[in-house]
């Protein structure tokens, strides 16, 4: 077999292990720079099938606090509930994984201008 | 960012690693004769490289656990590096290993179990990019795939013979080196037109539009193009004047086709280089950055990944 046989041959075979897609935020609520009562969640909307692995809240003049978020398969809506806020301006950021294997970080912005209901903790 | 930066540069090390271990065995494994005062040299050059390509596809392949979180801290995490170890990226790494075995066997056994091996190396090496990426996600990846693997098999066999044909030109007799140097010659001139019509599939594929072109990933690409054409300005200058002269035993021109044959892989060692950013933080879809919203301050430009993609590649810009 010549190699430009066997190197086509090869390729041919080799196809067979590909697949995957691309993610990219295509929604959130809250919205990116919306203000309006403490949320309870972050949802966020994907064009594909996405996992998170990091996500970080950060008020404004504060420092970043890691939010925990159920382990999950991958999905193109995610839920993170989020702890009470108090007002001010936040920063979400997150780090997901798309069906193509990258690291795909976003951020968002988001105020909160009233309190949350009495007996509540903040962020 | 700073995880950033340091994984795609040692992608973009990797990069150059990779594709010079591919290169040198294509070379050994296609070349039409001996070559005793270079062989040698380049059996070890070639091992060299894919031992060097190995370690960074590790380090990177460890670091994807720190991308994921944002902090080096992700190294450690075991969660994080047992969903690295299930997704393509551990597949990718898996059959880049293997490649570079077949590769470093085929440069050390002779005859057609070497130059099979080597062979073999390679296209698995290749392939393994066709894993994961932009390429990986499109409808008509079933055409994407092979495409790519025809666009990196030029680049690898152009990229990996500049530095055979350096040491070709500055160690054996002229005769000999000016015959290596018309064999190669007589493939690009088969290779440039695959290159280019590779590339011209991928990028009417992969860009939603024209106007993509004003964006990162379009401009980068643009780059790459840029430097392709002045590529084939130095391919020229080698394939019609500098070659030739080197059958006459020229010392001038000797020294002339290996400035010029350097500066060729400078050229592409950027071009490998600028591709490693590129396919890491952009994506061709260009309008929609990778973790943008649809919302009310989306033209904020702190507000979107594609930004971070910006600061890692000036930031690398600057260290250049």
């Amino acid at each position: 077999m010549s190699v430009t046989k066997w190197i086509s041959a090869s390729a041919l075979l080799l196809l067979a292990a590909m697949a995957h897609a691309h993610a990219r935020l295509t929604a959130a609520d809250p919205a990116d720079g919306s203000s309006g009562k403490p949320p309870a969640y972050i949802v966020l909307s994907f064009s594909e099938a996405a996992r998170i692995t990091a996500m970080t809240l950060q008020r404004d003049g504060e420092e970043p606090r890691t939010l925990t978020f159920p382990p999950a398969e991958k999905a193109t809506r995610i839920t993170v509930p989020l702890p009470k806020l108090l007002p001010g301006s936040y920063t979400l950021s997150w780090r997901v994984v798309g069906e193509d294997s990258h690291v795909v970080p976003g951020t968002l912005h988001f105020t909160v201008v009233e309190s949350p209901a009495p007996g509540g903790g903040g962020a | 960012m700073a995880v950033d930066i340091l994984s795609v540069t040692l992608r973009a090390l990797s990069f150059l690693a990779l594709f010079q271990a591919a290169g040198i065995a294509l070379f050994l494994a296609l070349r039409e004769q001996q070559l005793p005062k270079t062989d040698s040299a380049l059996q070890r050059i070639g091992t060299l490289a894919a031992l060097i390509a190995a370690a960074l596809c590790l380090g990177q392949y460890f670091l994807e656990a720190a991308r994921m979180s944002g902090g080096l801290d992700g190294v450690f995490d075991a969660a994080l590096q047992g969903m690295v170890l299930r997704s393509a990226v551990s597949a990718t790494l898996s059959w880049r290993l293997l490649g570079l075995v077949l590769i470093v066997a085929g440069l050390w056994f002779r005859g057609t179990a070497g130059r099979t091996a080597g062979i073999t190396g390679v296209v698995v090496l290749l392939a393994s990019f066709t894993f994961v990426g932009h390429t990986s996600k499109d409808a008509v990846r079933w055409l994407l795939s092979p495409v790519l693997l025809v666009h990196l098999s030029a680049v690898a066999f152009w990229y990996g013979s500049l530095l055979p044909l350096y040491l070709v030109s500055s160690r054996e007799p002229p005769q000999t080196a000016a015959s290596v140097v018309q064999e190669f010659s007589a493939r690009a001139v088969r290779l440039v037109p695959a290159l280019l019509l590779a590339g011209l599939i991928l990028a009417t594929v992969l860009l939603p539009n024209l106007t993509a072109l004003h964006r990162p990933y379009g401009e980068l690409l643009l780059a790459k193009v840029a430097g392709f054409c002045v590529l084939m300005l130095f391919a020229a200058m080698n394939r019609w004047r500098f070659g030739p002269a080197l059958r006459l035993g020229d010392r001038a021109a000797g020294r002339r086709f290996r400035q010029v044959v350097g500066a060729e892989f400078l050229l592409l060692a950027t071009v490998l280089c600028v591709t490693a950013a590129m396919t890491t933080f952009f994506s061709p879809e260009g309008e929609q950055p990778h973790a943008r919203p649809h919302t009310a301050h989306a033209d904020d430009p702190r507000r979107s990944a594609i930004v971070c993609g910006e600061k890692v590649v000036d930031s690398l810009t600057r260290c250049l």
